[in-house]
């Protein structure tokens, strides 16, 4: 028995120290020259010998039926074209669903497994910055394909508040167009006509509507909407935007200072206003217990004939209902002279390359093949292309924008759709076009063709001039926005004192919403001054320092 | 013995009594059933209202479509078959990890020299973790990132069933052991020829915790897995949860591609989930009542020092 343990012992041993030295072996993250120059910076040049690329990934089930069941993360096609294209072997260090990603991604970083290239949140792009983990880009930039540089190129900002002071770049940003985050309303058509209304513009129209849905159509839940007070399809920040407030923001105050948005007059408006459709049975008893779920659940139930939503409503969750309500779309309704808060820019994450990458070149030509492949023959699901399980994933900030300005100057000459899509279209665009004749004879009986809640939900949000980008653009008209001056990464102080500040305001509002708290003189500066003392002032103090170094941006 | 709820000698007091905990116990009973019942009808039901949220515990629109299509999953019977694996070999290698720290540990600071400090160190453990980042370095040093030893290695010690079986021990009387040593007997015969069948009770308790337990561990495997293939079926099933809640998919900045809103509509095969998370629950609830009846037999007896 001793033996057995001694041996036993012994094996152990061996094990642990040979997986320290495999581990040390690894340690040098050390910046490696590039090993390949082309002069040219073709976007798909070729490399001759095969150039081995590691990443990671971010991994869910594609849920898509038409891709084949043998098909992996592994031995998908985007991967082969990469192969057979570009002549780079991608490979996956590791796949872990994305609400585990920063845990692995650290676990991975601290245990000296670097992949080549990254997707990175703007805290994390911050920390390897500061880290010197990462690869300047300056080179890489100039291997961008013309349309990866047009899209790249849509908010000229945003890459230039990217660029350090000595001129170097260390990320590829995917960003969107500000425009996508302006609120919708959709409405019941049938029913506004049905009851003879018009269209609200203002929050006392949109009161009185409501009374209407309700006592005439049922529509128990006057408007449906989830507690959360921002980051949710059905949070409430939406409808607090008709009086210009927007949870979590920093405004200007008019003296050039920065305030927070959650204790300006804007937010008292906001909060009473919907404490008053509560009080009338015009939100939901229960709603400080109600999740997007059930809020979405209420719609499908014809409780509410009204939502405020992001532009693509009509696709999610409305979609399917559309086969048989007529819902439109329109501005939000605005107390006179408020104005929507936007951010000033809306970067969602940033491609990086490691150090130690000999080519961070691959990461822009692998970026091209995404947009290239897009729609091109063999890069379908069918053909085992699964795009979510792309590692480069890219797309225009400006699509949504993009595609109702090429389909709307198309249907002036060619109004039923007859004529084949131009050809350098996206395959999404073609896609809609393709289906815009059945749409027409959809739109007209609703009977005679199936409603196809994919392409009939893209065309009704995204090119009729009376759907939710159209609406958006509406808005964008006069000079409607202002904006959420503070874009950088959390100060200290929100680091140490946010979390509880939220809680504050969002307990208060709650309570206020539900007849619990006052938002009388008294309660709300007694709020107001809670807010301060649990820290609000120091981070006021924080943001309005950044603010003065760094408000040459949009000034 | 009693016939029916009453004896002849209950009073009304007593009745009412009784009839009052039953109805009580019955309905605590249906709260806790009431899930399972919904899963089931779940499963059962038409997609057109899985997804419209009118299912409640009686299937609408009955369907085996989300079996049919389970049948054809090889994912699923391979996660199935690798919590099937970590359950057996995970259990057995713990069971025999806490019945051979267990025994020194139950004797004498006499007999065992310096049981007092490796007790304490045992302990520390449970009031103390390194946390994750250091958990992860620590494994993959130890070559046990993306190895199916990670399930069965770093939780074969669980100290609190350590204790409980180390009390156990103690109880079992000294002179047992004696006439075992008289007779000749080593260490480890004693441990298992007597010691062990004595304590029954308690290792069916820990045998019953570390299974449920492993069988129902998603965590580990998401994070010291590499690739998804080799998943355990509840981690499995956690990406495919993941994959079809639309606000988990929509996130804090509620901006999607054009892609991302296709896969949006994809989503919806409740009941295909429902039929999932249902069969990965039926083995555990098969087996426990079978072996329930040991478990406060064990956990009391091995809780009480004396």
């Amino acid at each position: 028995m001793k033996k057995i343990i001694k041996l036993f012992a012994a094996t152990v041993m061996t094990v642990c120290t040979f997986s320290v030295l495999t581990a040390c072996k690894n340690n040098n993250l050390e910046s490696e020259e590039p090993d390949y120059y082309d002069p040219e910076h073709k976007p798909f040049g070729r490399y001759d010998e095969t150039v081995t690329i590691k990443g990671v990934m971010e991994y869910l089930p594609h849920n898509d039926s038409r891709v084949p069941s043998n098909i992996t993360p592994d031995n998908q096609k985007f991967i082969s074209f990469l192969r057979d294209e570009l002549n780079v072997n991608f490979e996956y260090m590791w796949k872990v669903p994305p609400q585990q990603y920063e845990n692995k991604l650290s676990g991975s970083i601290l245990s000296k497994k670097y992949p080549d290239i990254l997707k990175v949140n703007a805290a994390q792009y911050q920390n390897f910055k500061e880290k010197g983990l990462l690869k300047d880009l300056t080179e890489t930039y100039k291997y961008a394909s013309p349309e990866v540089l047009k899209y790249l190129n849509r908010d000229p900002n945003v890459i230039e508040s990217l660029k350090e002071e000595d001129g170097k770049i260390y990320g590829i940003p995917q960003y969107n167009d500000t425009l996508k985050d302006v609120p919708v309303m959709f409405y019941r058509k049938d029913w506004l006509q049905e009851l003879n209304l018009t269209i609200p513009t203002t929050p006392e129209e949109l009161f009185d509507v409501l009374v209407e849905f309700k006592t005439k159509k049922g529509a128990n839940a006057g408007i449906s909407v989830a507690k959360d007070l921002v980051a949710s399809y059905f949070s409430l920040d939406r409808y607090l935007q008709m009086f210009g407030y927007q949870p979590y923001s920093w405004v200007d105050d008019g003296t050039g200072n920065l305030i927070s948005s959650d204790i300006t007059d804007e937010a008292r408006e906001g909060i009473t206003y919907l404490k008053r459709l509560y009080d009338n049975g015009l939100l939901a008893k229960d709603f400080a217990s109600t999740t997007a779920e059930n809020a979405e659940a209420q719609l499908k139930q014809q409780k509410s004939g009204i939502v405020f939503g992001p532009w693509w409503t009509y696709e999610y969750p409305v979609g399917d209902l559309l086969n048989d309500q007529d819902w439109g779309a329109a501005p939000i309704p605005r107390k006179a002279n408020s104005k929507i808060t936007l951010d000033r820019q809306n970067i969602s994450y940033y491609y990086v390359v490691l150090k130690q990458c000999k080519n961070p070149e691959a990461l822009m030509k692998m970026i091209n093949m995404y947009i290239e492949l897009d729609g091109k023959e063999g890069a379908k699901p069918e053909d085992g292309y699964v795009w979510s399980w792309c590692p480069t994933q890219f797309n225009d900030p400006n699509d949504i924008d993009e595609t109702f300005l090429k389909l709307n100057e198309q249907l002036k000459v060619d109004p039923n759709a007859e004529n084949a899509a131009p050809e350098n279209w996206t395959s999404h665009e073609k896609k809609l076009w393709g289906a815009y004749p059945e749409y027409l004879q959809w739109a007209e009986d609703h009977g005679s063709v199936k409603f196809q809640s994919n392409t009939f939900a893209n065309i009704i949000g995204r090119v009729n001039e009376d759907g939710a980008w159209a609406a958006i653009r509406a808005t964008a008209q006069d000079n409607s926005f202002k904006y959420n001056e503070y874009y950088a990464l959390p100060t200290d102080g929100q680091n140490k004192y946010g979390g509880q500040i939220s809680t504050h305001t969002e307990v208060y509002f709650a309570e206020v919403i539900a007849g619990r708290s006052s938002i009388d003189d008294k309660g709300w500066n007694d709020y107001v001054n809670e807010w301060k003392k649990l820290g609000g002032n120091t981070i006021t103090n924080e943001v309005n320092e950044w603010y003065k170094a760094n408000n040459k941006v949009g000034a | 013995m009693k016939k029916g709820l009453f004896d002849k000698k209950d009073t009304t007091s007593r009745k009412v009594f009784v009839i009052c905990n039953y109805i009580f116990l019955g309905l605590l009973a249906l709260i806790c059933i009431a899930p399972f019942a919904h899963l089931l009808a779940l499963s059962f039901s038409g997609d057109e209202f899985t997804s419209a949220g009118t299912v409640g515990i009686i299937p609408k629109g009955f369907t085996l479509d989300a079996y049919m299509l389970l049948a054809g999953k090889k994912e699923f019977f391979k996660a199935f078959g690798i919590s099937v694996l970590r359950t057996v070999i995970g259990t057995a290698f713990a069971l025999l990890v806490i019945i051979l720290t267990a025994y020194p540990l139950s004797k004498s600071n006499k007999v065992f020299k310096g049981r007092t400090t490796i007790a304490w160190i045992l302990a520390f453990t449970m009031w103390f973790g390194g946390g994750l980042a250091a958990t992860y370095v620590l494994y993959d040093t130890l070559g046990l990132i993306d190895n199916f030893l990670v399930y069965i290695i770093p939780g074969a010690c669980d100290v609190w069933f350590t204790i409980m079986l180390m009390n156990f021990f103690r109880k079992i009387p000294k002179e047992l052991e004696e006439a075992a040593m008289i007779d000749g007997c080593s260490q480890l015969q004693i441990l298992f020829k007597i010691y062990v069948p004595l304590s029954i009770p308690s290792i069916v308790t820990i045998v019953l915790f570390t299974a449920v337990g492993q069988w129902n561990s998603w965590f580990d495997g998401i994070i010291f897995m590499n690739d998804p293939a080799n998943y355990p079926l509840q981690s499995y099933l956690y990406t495919l949860i993941i994959a079809s809640d639309p606000s988990k998919m929509v996130g804090a900045s509620g901006q999607l591609t054009p892609d991302q809103l296709e896969a949006l509509k994809n989503i919806g095969s409740k009941n295909l989930q429902s039929a999932q998370i249902f069969l990965g629950m039926l083995p555990v609830t098969v087996i426990y009542p079978f072996v329930q009846k040991y478990f406060i037999k064990g956990i009391t007896l091995g809780g009480v020092k004396e």
